[in-house]
């Protein structure tokens, strides 16, 4: 996986490939815990990736309304 | 106001006149001379100006002198009606001065056209040959910088324009530097000079040069229609933005630039943003900003929020197994009990059969076991003599007896 790949949009599309694995029926016990696995540490990384943004959005809301207010 | 006491006492008044005497002094001087009052002039109309009172005043020219003219209402039906720039005109009357400004006139009295002027003609004539040669093509304009750090002015540094492009820049965007180069804007110098500030601005790392002249008439903004100094615009490297003479005034130069506008100020408000309208924008900007990203990262959310519950749907379905598992197990039970069943069955008839067999069973049917002295049982006739003794067993009790006889059957 490279670096410059390691975004919301490839993490979520990874997840949605790995759902569309588990959803066919067609896949072994072995398999499908292996594929949740996976897609349990895309969701997570998904989750993670957007409290940031959030977190980082608010930071530079407060910036932008000290400076309205200074 | 007393002009005598206002100005120095030390000067000698006596052999002095007032500006009124000079003037009508000159005004005489012109009135008698005869050479002066009935003369036809052979010029080209230019910067005509129409008074209310439909007086037309005008300029005489030729390809360098130029005088002004006027030729009143009354005489306006002797040639003077549809007068306009760039008309070839034969213009009869006489040289007079308006004695208030002294100004020198001819005053017209007849007027006779003869077709298009040659000024006119020679700007037809450029402007079509520039024109075929692409330097007014649109598309190869220049982008004119929309925050440019420094501007280059080429105009007069005497006179208001300069003055009126610094106000107005300094007012919209103070952040910008201004770099005046002076140049005369009239004469026979001029287009070079200006030509050559050109070249200097370019050397200047200016991003936006302006090229600005107040208004006159078409001989004054002559020099803005010189052959060279449109090429000179063409070939720079730096945008230029051109504004010469009035809003109606269009020269060669005007043509050529990357941006004309109509006056020096609408150069400057051209040249520069105004700061205040970018703090709204900004502002504007921001709100953009602000609304944009909460709504990717809602848009983001839901998706993800999606993509979870679809992804949990498809949790390994391990209640799937174990139920295969247990449906498995009560087959398998049921299967065991059956077997077990059927074998307790067997079993239980072939107890029974077993039991049929038991030969304490027998006895107490009724039937009697019989052992001889060695405690054997006997199961045929011929195994006993008379005389022996013998044991019979009931099923409650044994009686010892003595054979009394056998016989065969």
């Amino acid at each position: 996986m490279q670096k410059n790949n390691e975004n919301f949009e490839f993490y979520i599309n990874e997840l949605e490939k790995i759902i569309r694995k588990l959803e066919s029926k067609d896949i072994t016990l072995d398999q499908s815990i292996s594929l949740f696995e996976d897609g349990a540490k895309l969701a997570k990384k998904c989750e993670s990736i957007l409290n940031d943004a959030n977190l980082k959005i608010k930071e530079i809301q407060s910036d932008f309304s000290e400076q309205n207010t200074e | 106001m007393d002009i005598s006491s206002s100005i120095n006492l030390n000067l000698n008044f006596r052999d002095s006149i007032s500006v009124t005497e000079l003037n009508y002094l000159i005004k005489s001087i012109l009135d008698f001379e005869p050479s002066l009052q009935e003369i036809s002039v052979l010029g080209e109309v230019s910067n005509t100006r129409v008074t209310p009172k439909k007086h037309i005043f005008f300029n005489l020219i030729d390809q360098s002198s130029s005088i002004p003219c006027v030729m009143w209402s009354s005489d306006l039906n002797n040639g003077g009606e549809n007068l306009d720039d760039g008309n070839l005109v034969l213009c009869s009357g006489k040289i007079s001065t308006y004695f208030q400004t002294g100004m020198l006139q001819l005053y017209v009295n007849k007027v006779k056209k003869s077709g298009n002027g040659d000024i006119q003609k020679e700007f037809n004539e450029l402007k079509n040959k520039l024109n075929m040669e692409g330097l007014f093509d649109q598309n190869r304009k220049r982008k004119i910088p929309k925050f440019p750090t420094k501007i280059c002015v080429i105009t007069s540094k005497h006179g208001a324009v300069f003055k009126d492009i610094i106000n107005v820049i300094t007012r919209r965007y103070p952040l910008v530097e201004i770099n005046l180069i002076p140049v005369p804007v009239q004469g026979k110098e001029a287009a070079e000079k200006i030509s050559y500030a050109i070249e200097e601005a370019n050397t200047l790392n200016a991003d936006t040069v302006i090229i600005a002249r107040g208004g006159g008439s078409i001989e004054d903004l002559g020099t803005f229609n010189d052959e060279n100094l449109a090429r000179k615009i063409f070939s720079s490297s730096t945008p230029i933005i051109s504004a010469i003479g009035h809003e109606t005034d269009y020269t060669i130069s005007d043509y050529v630039s990357d941006l004309r506008a109509p006056t020096p100020s609408a150069a400057a408000e051209l040249a520069v943003p105004s700061y205040i309208e970018l703090l709204k924008e900004i502002e504007s900007f921001k709100n953009n900003l602000n609304y944009t990203i909460q709504e990717k990262i809602s848009d983001d959310s839901r998706t993800f929020e999606n993509n979870l519950d679809r992804f949990l749907l498809n949790t390994p379905a391990l209640s799937f197994y174990n139920e295969k598992i247990e449906t498995n197990l009560d087959k398998l039970s049921n299967n065991i009990s059956q077997f077990s069943k059927t074998i307790t069955h067997r079993l239980e008839i072939t107890i029974n059969s077993l039991n049929f067999l038991n030969p304490s069973d027998t006895i107490s049917r009724g039937l009697v076991q019989t052992k001889n002295s060695q405690n054997k049982i006997v199961k045929s006739i011929n195994e006993i003599n008379k005389g022996d003794t013998i044991t019979i067993s009931y099923v409650d009790g044994v009686a010892v007896t003595k054979v009394i006889s056998n016989i065969s059957k």
